[in-house]
C-alpha cells in the first residue's frame, strides 16, 4: 500500500477536454505541456476534424476517450467523464487545463516543487486573458481573472469524494469537493489563449454564449456583452525575470 | 361506529361447541355498540353459521369458508377485514367461544389503553374451569366454580379487583393502530396452523415499536371474563409440528435472542420490582428537570449555599452514610470521595455547565468516567465522543419536558432513564438494552426529520453517528459521505475534520482497512497523525492487520474496539499501542487481571509511581498518593503539579461540604 502523499517522485496527469481544436492553440499547448507533466489523458467532445489525429501525435498522451455524441450542452457530465477516465490511471497529481491555456516558460521546476510535499492538495494559478494577442492581456472590471486564483492542479486522493456542480456551462474544472482540503496559492502564472484570436473569433464566441445562456443563468450578461468592447483595456505581458 | 371490534374463530366439532358458542353469544350481547368478526372454520356451513348468529342481537360479519387453516391465518384474515372495513374502530380484540362476559367487560380494558398511549394490548383477567384466576392467581383453585352461566358472570363481577398486574391471557384487546403498524400476524413466518402466535404478536410490539426493555404486557383486573380453556384444539394431530413451523418462523423474524426476550416477557418476578433502596448523590443537583428518581430513598450531599430544593433528600455528611447501592455523581472532584462509599454501582452525570473549571478537571473527568458503570452527558457531541470511549454512555438533554404528558407519567427524560437504570442496574445487559433502544429512537426520529429536510447537514450528519454507534457501518459511512458532501456544497470547509474521522472509522469496521487506511492518510496533515499513518502503512505492509486496525481505531478515538480487538486478537503486539489504550483508560484504576499487570510492569519507573499515585488518590488514600507523588517529582519535577490537584480538589470539596 502506498501513501496518499509523496514528498518526492510525484507522477503528473494533465487532463483536457478538447473539440475541434486543430486550427486553434492545441498543438501548441500539448507541446509545452510535454515539458511539464508525465503523461496526459485527453477527453474528445465528438470533434469533426483532425484534433483526436493532434492529440494521439505526442507520446505523453496516454489516452483520447472519444466521445460519439457532444456533450458541450452538459459541461458537468463532460468534467465528471474526464475526472472519472484520469482516475482510473491512478495518478498522483492531476492538472486540469484547457486546449487553449498554457504555463508561463520555464516553470518545470517550479511544478515539481509543488506536488512534491505533503503539506498541501491543490495548487490554483492566477490565470491572465490574452486579448486579440499573444502578447497583451486584458484587465478591467469584467476580466480580472488573474487578481484571483484558480485551482488547477490538485493531488488525487483515492477514495476521495468528487462532485462537480451540475451546471451546463462554466463548470469548475476540478471537483468542488477539493475545496474542504488544504492547498496553496502559486505565483506561477497562466496565458489564456480563449481571447487571443482576432475580432471575429471573439464575436463568433460572444454569440454562441448569447445562444446557450441567453438568461445569463451560468454566467454574467454584462460580461458577455463587454466581449464587444471595441476600446477595451489592455495591459502588456511581461515575462519574468 | 364501534369503538370496539371483536374476532372469533369458530369451530364446531360437536354439539358441545355449540352449546358454549351459543351461552358465549348470549353473554356478548350485553356489551353494547359491539361488532363482530366471525371466521368460520368449520363444523357449520356458512349458512348454519349465519342462522345461529341471528338468534343473537350483534351486529358481524362472517369470514371464511369453514377449512380450518390454523389460527394465524384466520385471526389475521378478521385483522385485516377491519382495517379495511372498519379502520374507524379504536380497539380490537381476540375472542374465543369457549368464553362468558360480563357487560361492558371492554370499558376497564377501553380506558386503559386510552391511558396508556404507549401500551398496544391488555388483557382482562380470566377466571378458569377450574376456578384459578389468571394470571395472577394460576395454579390455585380459589373459587368453587358454578356451572350455570349467569352465576359465573356474577361471579365475576365479584372478583374485580382495582389493579394492573403484568402478564397475557386471551381475551386480549389490541390498540387498532398499533396492531396495523405491527402488521398483525404475519403469514410468511406464522405458517404452522397453530402455537407461538400470541408470542410472535408480543415480540413484534416490542420490536417494532421500541418499547422499554422491561416492557411486559398488562392485565386489568378491574375487567374479569371467564375463559372455560377447553383446550378445545389441543386434540389434533401433529400438534407439535405445527407449532414448531410457528417457531421456526418467530426465530427466523427476530433472531434467537428472541428465546430469551420471551422468557424475560412472560417472567412474573418482574426485575422492576426491586428498585435500588439508597441513592447517594455526590456534588451539587444543579439540573433542574432531574430530581433523581421515584423510588431511591436518596441521601444528597450538596455543595453550594443553595437550600435544597428537593422534597426527599437530606444533607448529610459523607462519613456518617452506610454503603449505598448506587452513587450519583455530578461534579468529577467527587470521584476521589466516592471510593469511601464502596457503591455497587456508580453513575456520573456532569453539567455542561463544569466545565467551567478547566484546570485539573479533565483529569478527574477521566478517571471518574473510567470507574462508572453509566455515564449520563446532556451534550450530543459528547455523547457520541464518551460513546466511542466507555460502556453505557446516555445522552439525556435537559429539557422539563415530561416524557409522556399524563397525569400516570410526570417524569423527565432524565428521570424516567434514572428510574430505569434504578430498576435494572445489576443487569448489565438490560442497560445496554435501555441504551440500544435509545439510540433506534435517535434513528427513527432523524430518519424521518430527513425526509422533510433532505439536505440538512447536521441531521445527516447525527443521524450516521448514531447508525456508527448502532453497528449500521455501511448505512453510518454512506451517510457520512453525505453530510461531509453537504458540507461542502454549502461552503462550510470544516467537513473534513468533522466527517472523515468518521468515515475512516466506519470504513474499518466494515473491514475496508485500505479503504480506510487511506481515509486517514488524507486526514493526516499534522505531524502526529503522519507519524501515526506511516505506522498504519507500515503495519499493513507488513501484513499485521489486526494491529493497523486496532491502531487506526485508537487514534480516531474508538477505544472502547480497540480495546477490545487488543484483548481479542494475540497478534496485536505493539506494546506501544497497548500501553497507550491502557493509559488512555486508566485500567490502571480498575481492578487488577494479569493482563493489565503485565502491561503495568513494562511501564517506565516514573510512570509507575505516577499511576500508583493516581490509584492511591482514587482509593481515597490522600497520604500514600502524595508519598507517590513526591517520589515521581524527585525524577521531574513537573510531576508536582499532580500534588496541586489534589490540594486543589480538596479544597474544592472542603468548601462545599
Amino acid at each position: 500500500m502506498r501513501p496518499v502523499r509523496k514528498k518526492e517522485g510525484n507522477r503528473l496527469t494533465a487532463i483536457m477536454q478538447v473539440r475541434n481544436e486543430e486550427n486553434r492553440f492545441l498543438e501548441k499547448v500539448l507541446q509545452s505541456l510535454t515539458d511539464v507533466v508525465d503523461d496526459m489523458v485527453i477527453v474528445d467532445d465528438n470533434s469533426t476534424d483532425r484534433t483526436v489525429e493532434l492529440c494521439k501525435s505526442f507520446s505523453k498522451v496516454k489516452e483520447v476517450v472519444e466521445l460519439k455524441e457532444s456533450s458541450f450542452h452538459e459541461e458537468w457530465v463532460l468534467r465528471s467523464r474526464l475526472w472519472k477516465e484520469v482516475c482510473k490511471y491512478e495518478p498522483d497529481w492531476i492538472l486540469s487545463i484547457d486546449a487553449d491555456e498554457m504555463f508561463e516558460e520555464n516553470v518545470q521546476e517550479e511544478i515539481r516543487s509543488l506536488i512534491n510535499q505533503d503539506q498541501f492538495d491543490w495548487v490554483a494559478f492566477r490565470m491572465y486573458d490574452f486579448w486579440g494577442s499573444t502578447t497583451h492581456y486584458r484587465e478591467d472590471e469584467h476580466w480580472n481573472l488573474h487578481k484571483r486564483h484558480s485551482k488547477m492542479l490538485v493531488r488525487h486522493l483515492p477514495g476521495f469524494p468528487y462532485y462537480y456542480l451540475q451546471q451546463e456551462h462554466h463548470v469548475h474544472r476540478i471537483p468542488f469537493s477539493y475545496n474542504a482540503l488544504w492547498g496553496s496559492l502559486s505565483d506561477v502564472r497562466v496565458k489564456h489563449f480563449g481571447w487571443a484570436g482576432s475580432m471575429d473569433e471573439r464575436r463568433k464566441k460572444y454569440e454562441r454564449y448569447k445562444q446557450i445562456d441567453p438568461e445569463g443563468k451560468w454566467g454574467s450578461l454584462v460580461q458577455y456583452e463587454s466581449i464587444l468592447d471595441p476600446n477595451p483595456n489592455l495591459v502588456e505581458w511581461r515575462n519574468r525575470e | 361506529m364501534s369503538k370496539v371490534v371483536h374476532t372469533m374463530l369458530v369451530l364446531i366439532q360437536d354439539h358441545h361447541d355449540l352449546l358454549m358458542l351459543q351461552q358465549c353469544l348470549a353473554s356478548l350481547t350485553k356489551t353494547k355498540n359491539s361488532f363482530c368478526v366471525f371466521f368460520n372454520q368449520g363444523g357449520l356451513s356458512k349458512d348454519a353459521l349465519h342462522q345461529e348468529l341471528q338468534k343473537f342481537d350483534l351486529s358481524y360479519v362472517i369470514l371464511g369458508d369453514g377449512e380450518n387453516k390454523g389460527i394465524p391465518f384466520a385471526r389475521q384474515k378478521c385483522f385485516e377485514y377491519i382495517w379495511e372495513h372498519r379502520s374507524d374502530c379504536t380497539f380490537i380484540t381476540e375472542i374465543h367461544p369457549d368464553m362468558l362476559f360480563p357487560s361492558n367487560w371492554t370499558e376497564p380494558l377501553c380506558k386503559f389503553l386510552e391511558q396508556n398511549s404507549k401500551e398496544p394490548c391488555v388483557s382482562p383477567g380470566i377466571l378458569t374451569a377450574s376456578g384459578e384466576w389468571h394470571p395472577h392467581q394460576k395454579g390455585t383453585s380459589v373459587v368453587d366454580m358454578p356451572s350455570v352461566p349467569n352465576e359465573i358472570i356474577s361471579l365475576l363481577k365479584w372478583l374485580q379487583l382495582p389493579k394492573i398486574t403484568e402478564g397475557f391471557v386471551h381475551p386480549v384487546m389490541h390498540r387498532a393502530d398499533l396492531l396495523q403498524q405491527v402488521g398483525g400476524y404475519d403469514l410468511n413466518h406464522l405458517k404452522g396452523k397453530q402455537g407461538y402466535e400470541d408470542d410472535y404478536l408480543l415480540l413484534s410490539y416490542f420490536r417494532e415499536l421500541d418499547l422499554p426493555y422491561n416492557w411486559k404486557p398488562k392485565v386489568n383486573l378491574q375487567s374479569m371474563v371467564y375463559h372455560k380453556t377447553m383446550a378445545q384444539r389441543m386434540h389434533f394431530t401433529d400438534i407439535e409440528h405445527e407449532a414448531n413451523v410457528n417457531l421456526t418462523g418467530l426465530i427466523q423474524r427476530f433472531g434467537k435472542q428472541a428465546v430469551d426476550e420471551l422468557n424475560r416477557i412472560h417472567q412474573t418476578e418482574l426485575i422492576r420490582s426491586k428498585p435500588a433502596k439508597k441513592v447517594v448523590v455526590l456534588g451539587e443537583n444543579t439540573d433542574e428537570t432531574c430530581e433523581f428518581g421515584q423510588h431511591a430513598v436518596a441521601v444528597i450531599i450538596e455543595t453550594g449555599e443553595e437550600p435544597l430544593k428537593h422534597q426527599g433528600f437530606q444533607k448529610r455528611d459523607l462519613h456518617t452514610l452506610s454503603k449505598p447501592e448506587i452513587t450519583i455523581v455530578t461534579h468529577p472532584f467527587w470521584v476521589t470521595k466516592h471510593s469511601e462509599l464502596k457503591p455497587s454501582f456508580l453513575i456520573s452525570m456532569l453539567n455542561d455547565a463544569n466545565d467551567q473549571i478547566p484546570r485539573y478537571f479533565q483529569f478527574y473527568k477521566e478517571c471518574l468516567y473510567a470507574l462508572s458503570n453509566v455515564i449520563i452527558v446532556n451534550n450530543e457531541e459528547d455523547f457520541f465522543l464518551q460513546s466511542l470511549r466507555y460502556d453505557s454512555v446516555f445522552f439525556i438533554q435537559s429539557t422539563r419536558n415530561p416524557v409522556q404528558n399524563t397525569s400516570l407519567y410526570p417524569f423527565s427524560e432524565k428521570e424516567e432513564l434514572l428510574n430505569e437504570l434504578f430498576s435494572c442496574y445489576k443487569h448489565k445487559e438490560c442497560i445496554q438494552h435501555i441504551r440500544q433502544q435509545q439510540i433506534h429512537r435517535k434513528i427513527t426520529v432523524l430518519k424521518r426529520q430527513l425526509k422533510w429536510d433532505v439536505h440538512n447537514e447536521h441531521i445527516i450528519g447525527t443521524l450516521a453517528k448514531y447508525l456508527y454507534l448502532n453497528g449500521d457501518f455501511q448505512e453510518a459511512e454512506k451517510y457520512f459521505f453525505e453530510a461531509f458532501a453537504r458540507n461542502v456544497a454549502f461552503q462550510r470547509d470544516d467537513g473534513l475534520l468533522k466527517y472523515y474521522p468518521w468515515i475512516s472509522l466506519s470504513q474499518c469496521r466494515q473491514y475496508k482497512l485500505v479503504e480506510a487506511i487511506n481515509s486517514f492518510g488524507i486526514l493526516a496533515v499534522t505531524d502526529e497523525n503522519k507519524q501515526i499513518y506511516e505506522c498504519l502503512l507500515n503495519e499493513y505492509n507488513a501484513g499485521r492487520f489486526g494491529t493497523a486496525i486496532a491502531m487506526l481505531m485508537f487514534a480516531l478515538g474508538d477505544w472502547l474496539y480497540a480495546d477490545q480487538l487488543v484483548r481479542e486478537d494475540s497478534t496485536i503486539q505493539s506494546m506501544d499501542l497497548i500501553r497507550n489504550i491502557y493509559l488512555k483508560m486508566k485500567h490502571y484504576l480498575k481492578p487488577a487481571t494479569d493482563s493489565s499487570l503485565s502491561v503495568f510492569y513494562q511501564l517506565n519507573h516514573l510512570d509507575q509511581i505516577k499511576l500508583k499515585g493516581e490509584i492511591e488518590e482514587l482509593q481515597g488514600e490522600k497520604h500514600r498518593a502524595i508519598h507517590y507523588y513526591l517520589q515521581t517529582a524527585c525524577i521531574d519535577e513537573l510531576q508536582l503539579d499532580a500534588v496541586v490537584r489534589m490540594q486543589t480538589a480538596e479544597s474544592y470539596l472542603k468548601s462545599s461540604t
